[in-house]
């Protein structure tokens, strides 16, 4: 079954935490505050089941920031949204990374409900993933000169990578 | 309570545009020009810079002060005003300008020695510079300096105002970490922590131990937002500061121990962006006592990842 990336904005939201006031089973609301939705769609990405496309999905993510900090993202398996009614389309990517660009997706038509009922699914079993700093900075630098649009990179992101090529 | 002017930073300097100004200067007799003024702390030191920058804050006790240092101090306040900053060879003309009549009276010898003569002679008592505002002084390297009188004067000067503490203002240093924190923290968003991340370092490289001291004691004593400590402690290990190195590791080992998992993760964070192996251990130590499983996978990444780079 294919997997979707999400980024996290901030991966403590996510632990698994054992508090007096927490029923067994149920999950504490900072998950919800992490997911940030627009016009009800929440922006993932299809990762193939070999992961073959994930670093190029990183990457993509990597080159739309302008700094060089590390990347949380959560994995989850595509069939938690099948199972709760939640379409998946195709979202426009525009990142400086063009192969990468059609991995993205959408997870439509979100209501409050469904986003909890999606994080409540999908919390005990999402692969909760990090990318450090300088593992995010060898990723650019490894597809510089090949994969990214180098023009289309925030410039402030551009000089350190810019710096970093000196320092190597 | 006075100002320090003091040492806060040594890096090898060559800055093409500084040089090419020091050439434009019509002092065609002074070698290229050492001393680099700012008027705001440069954020970023060019690359491979080499010499001192000083950073001068709050007013000056004028009874620790000779009036020779007094006048310095006064030249270099009257005469930074620019954005970018002044030369020492603009400095110098801006003073021929002002003195040249008292410096011609006198002879033309080596600009600054004429105009402290000019300035001893005619103001007789110098008194307390009318007010002092926050600048930085990037020196070249210590040789050339001292190729040259002006050098010799400045420097000289520079030290004896170092030693004589011309101060930086402790609690207006410690009003503007917490003002800092205090507008992060409650406007912590992805697109912010940059900008914070770089206001944060060139706090770092202006008050040194100082600023350490303060966001410390506002992380130890959990005056602030999780999230907002996290980001603090990581950013702590991304500062380009040798001087401060080992004291930011001191502080970021320290914070492996917080009663938030948030700042333990920010200080492991920290640890892995500042690259020392002395790190290792203390991040191995933070795995053994780590009790949330999340974090404790986080923390064994740093510490592989760590041990990648530095062993």
């Amino acid at each position: 079954m294919t997997s979707y990336l999400v980024k996290f904005s901030r991966k403590r939201n996510w632990d698994i935490l054992q508090f007096d006031w927490l029923v067994r089973g149920e999950v504490q609301s900072d998950p919800i505050t992490d997911l940030r939705t627009k016009d009800g769609k929440l922006s993932v990405w299809e990762i193939d089941e070999d992961r073959s496309n994930l670093e190029l999905v990183l990457l993509a993510l990597a080159c739309t920031r302008w700094d060089l900090d590390e990347i949380d993202f959560g994995l989850f398996n595509g069939e938690v949204a099948q199972e709760l009614g939640i379409a998946i389309e195709h979202g426009r990517a525009n990142t400086p990374v063009r192969r990468a660009n059609p991995y993205h997706r959408n997870l439509t038509e979100l209501t409050v409900s469904r986003l909890a009922n999606f994080v409540y699914a999908a919390f005990p079993h999402i692969e909760k993933e990090r990318r450090l700093p300088g593992e995010v900075t060898k990723l650019i630098l490894e597809a510089w000169s090949g994969e990214v649009k180098q023009d289309e990179v925030d410039a402030r992101l551009r000089e350190k990578i810019e710096q970093a090529i000196g320092t190597q | 309570m006075a100002g320090t002017l003091r040492q806060v930073e040594t890096k090898r300097v060559v800055d093409p545009d500084v040089y090419s100004l020091a050439g434009a200067s019509s002092l065609g007799s002074v070698r290229p020009f050492q001393t680099w003024f700012h008027r705001s702390p440069p954020r970023v030191l060019p690359e491979g810079s080499s010499g001192s920058v000083y950073s001068l804050d709050k007013s000056v006790l004028s009874e620790d002060l000779t009036e020779r240092e007094l006048v310095l101090l006064d030249v270099l306040i009257r005469n930074t005003n620019s954005e970018r900053g002044v030369t020492l060879g603009q400095l110098a003309e801006s003073l021929f300008d002002s003195y040249g009549g008292i410096a011609s009276a006198l002879g033309r010898k080596p600009m600054f020695r004429s105009y402290f003569e000019a300035s001893n002679y005619v103001l007789g008592g110098v008194t307390r510079p009318p007010s002092t505002r926050s600048f930085w002084i990037f020196t070249w390297p210590e040789q050339a300096e001292a190729s040259t009188e002006e050098g010799i004067e400045i420097q000289s000067t520079l030290r004896v105002l170092a030693d004589a503490s011309v101060l930086a203002d402790n609690e207006a240093l410690k009003q503007r970490v917490e003002a800092l924190l205090r507008n992060y923290e409650f406007s912590s968003m992805d697109t912010e922590r940059g900008e914070f991340e770089q206001d944060l370092g060139a706090l770092v490289l202006e008050g040194g131990s100082s600023v350490l001291h303060h966001l410390d004691s506002a992380i130890t004593a959990q005056r602030l937002d999780p999230e907002a400590t996290s980001d603090i402690l990581g950013a702590l290990g991304k500062i380009h500061h040798p001087e401060t190195h080992r004291l930011r590791m001191q502080l970021l080992v320290k914070h492996l121990h917080h009663a938030s998992r948030w700042a333990r993760d920010g200080a492991a964070l920290g640890l892995v962006s500042l690259g020392d192996s002395q790190a290792l251990q203390p991040l191995r130590d933070a795995v053994g006592r780590e009790q949330v499983p999340d974090l404790k996978r986080d923390l064994i990444r740093a510490v592989r990842y760590l041990e990648s780079v530095v062993e």
